[in-house]
């Protein structure tokens, strides 16, 4: 029954929400609708799982952690609890917890998606290198994307956007495409074996 | 070795990579059991979190190897996709895996994720159905599951009959829907939009 009573209730859930998606119906969209509910509170569950197992790793990495590593521990835990606290003693919207919100997390993810640019410009390097036809005609085709998106290529040569233009929407849309259609219907088949309990290796374990 | 099951999660149209991801998971999970490799596997949504552990524990357990398996390297780091993307720089950085596989879905921290890994010099096999990243992945990793692959490698890799029959069901879906492609292309090159009509109903 461990793996049976799982499997079933994700064939009810799973077909009550694809018949509530084609068909229209209120008492099937409030049915779906209760279920989506649902899926919310087990979600909150799992952040306080997933909040324990944060606290016991780097509470562990406090007592027995090396190096400086009970400082990082210790600096997670003050602002994961802090910011907590605080969040439950005064509300998401008080000043003092907007304020640390807005001054350490956000600059903080933005200085991290703002290293996106230098991590492009290394694997650019190393896919551009000219190893074999592949890349040969990988690199000419960047080279002249590049020119097309820059002002300066369409004064070296005014035919360089149209290039890019063609080089977008023909090739690169048609592979996008082909890759599109495969990915779809790849997700259609995996999203039925889960359905249907063939592929219940989330339940742990192999389900052989 | 580090091992990612994508940031998505499990209720959203990328559910079905999450899924894919955590089947792979179950596959290497024995793998490093039956060769006693240290696992590290860092989670970004709760709700995956909790699967990913028993996915792990339940392939240690059947490997017959539950002494090795360590609770404390299945890793949830953070909801927010760059603290999380942070926190695997680190560990990547720290503790310097040999490999790094990721499967599942991958948004903007796909290609941070995978510079990392090559910089620390770890073997990368990757694999996400979010095209966006594809040529990320492709120019980061030294071997890349694109798209539909990533799928039929889940259902490759768990060795049951039923699962890998489902691959020649998508290779049949993938014939019907060339077919339907060429018919509309035909069709409607010589000015019948009948067939265009009937399927937009």
């Amino acid at each position: 029954m461990r793996q049976e009573l799982p499997m079933i209730l994700a064939f009810i859930v799973g077909i009550l929400m694809i018949v509530s998606f084609f068909f229209t119906s209120e008492t099937l969209g409030e049915a779906a609708r209760t279920v989506e509910n649902w899926g919310v509170i087990v979600a909150a569950f799992a952040l306080g799982l997933a909040s324990i197992n944060l606290i016991q790793i780097h509470a562990e990495k406090i007592t027995r952690g090396k190096g400086l590593d009970w400082l990082y521990s210790g600096a997670l835990l003050f602002s994961m609890i802090g910011m907590a606290v605080l969040g439950i003693a005064k509300g998401p919207t008080h000043p003092t917890y907007q304020f640390w919100f807005d001054a350490l997390f956000v600059p903080g993810q933005a200085t991290v998606y703002a290293m996106t640019g230098f991590f492009i410009a290394s694997a650019a390097y190393r896919a551009f290198r000219i190893r074999n036809l592949d890349s040969a005609i990988l690199l000419v085709s960047a080279a002249i994307l590049m020119l097309a998106n820059v002002p300066v290529g369409e004064k070296i040569w005014s035919q360089f956007p149209a290039m890019g233009e063609w080089l977008m929407n023909v090739p690169n849309l048609a592979g996008q495409r082909g890759m599109l259609i495969g990915a779809g219907i790849g997700g259609i088949a995996s999203g039925i074996r889960v359905l249907l309990g063939i592929e219940r290796t989330y339940l742990g374990g192999s389900g052989s | 070795m580090h091992y990612c099951p994508g940031i998505g999660g499990i209720s959203a149209v990328e559910a079905p990579q999450t899924f894919s991801g955590l089947a792979i998971l179950n596959y290497v999970a024995r793998l490093t059991a039956r060769f006693d490799v240290p696992l590290i596997v860092t989670i970004r949504q709760p709700e995956v979190f909790p699967m990913a552990e028993e996915t792990v524990r339940q392939a240690y357990l059947e490997e017959g190897r539950s002494d090795a398996y360590d609770p404390s390297n299945i890793r949830f780091l953070s909801s927010q996709q760059f603290a999380y993307a942070a926190a695997v720089f680190g560990i990547m950085s720290r503790e310097k895996p040999a490999a790094n596989l990721m499967f599942g879905a991958f948004w903007a921290e796909a290609l941070m994720l995978a510079e990392v890994g090559a910089e620390v010099g770890a073997m990368q096999i990757t694999g996400t159905a979010q095209l966006s990243q594809v040529p990320f992945f492709v120019a980061s990793s030294d071997y890349t599951l694109i798209g539909e692959e990533l799928f039929a490698a889940a259902a490759y890799l768990s060795g049951d009959s039923n699962q890998i029959g489902s691959i020649v069901g998508q290779d049949m879906a993938k014939l019907i829907v060339v077919f339907l492609i060429v018919v509309g292309v035909v069709t409607r090159s010589f000015g019948s939009t009948f067939f265009e009509e009937l399927l937009s109903k």
